[in-house]
């Protein structure tokens, strides 16, 4: 296995939520990317944020290490929850928050509430 | 043959989908990190058959990634997907 794909395995076992973004949580550089973190950022989850731009090898590594070929990724318990399109699903029929529930993640439920409310 | 017209034509000869969208939203996007000038960049993809039905979300997302191929999948910067049963 190669270093990339070692440090990805590292990363995702040891921090709970792992987002693979363009940019940072503060300053993303990708409007999917954006939107996949602020969701996070709003409903209160703690997560670690990898800025794929700030390293070529994590930002090909991490493609092939979940056969997934798009930016952003997120990853909770060191499981392979899905991109942009995915994540915004889940969290407006509120399967996120089963998930997160069943992982035991902390969060805001009311946030997640708002989030569904806003967008109904 | 233009990218939409080869993502069309991939997805309805691997899935005979009953509803498909392509769209190119590359437009949108002019100037923006991402966009390489193709005016090939974003597309956004709404697509419904029956394969899709039993699948998770994250199945269904990889089945269309492997239709359109590494070749598409490379060469674009965002691919939206809302992939639906039927």
């Amino acid at each position: 296995m190669s270093d990339a794909m070692e440090r990805i395995r590292a990363t995702i076992e040891g921090n709970d939520v792992v987002l693979y973004m363009k940019g940072t949580k503060m300053m993303p550089q990708c409007g999917f990317s954006s939107r996949v973190a602020g969701v996070l950022n709003y409903m209160g989850v703690d997560f670690l944020d990898v800025d794929v731009l700030a390293d070529p090898e994590i930002r090909q590594g991490i493609k092939e290490f979940s056969d997934w070929p798009t930016i952003p990724q997120l990853y909770v318990k060191g499981e392979f929850v899905g991109g942009c399109d995915i994540v915004t699903e889940m969290t407006l029929s509120g399967e996120l928050d089963a998930l997160l529930d069943a992982k035991g993640v902390a969060y805001d439920k009311a946030r997640a509430e708002e989030i569904r409310k806003a967008n109904a | 043959m233009r990218l939409e017209q080869q993502i069309r034509a991939r997805l309805t000869a691997a899935f005979a989908p009953v509803r498909l969208e392509v769209v190119n939203e590359s437009h949108r996007h002019a100037g923006h990190a991402g966009d390489d000038g193709s005016g090939e960049s974003h597309f956004r993809v709404v697509i419904a058959a029956p394969a899709f039905g039993p699948m998770t979300r994250i199945a269904r997302h990889r089945a269309v990634h492997a239709a359109l191929g590494r070749d598409i999948t490379d060469r674009i910067h965002a691919l939206a997907l809302d992939v639906q049963g039927a």
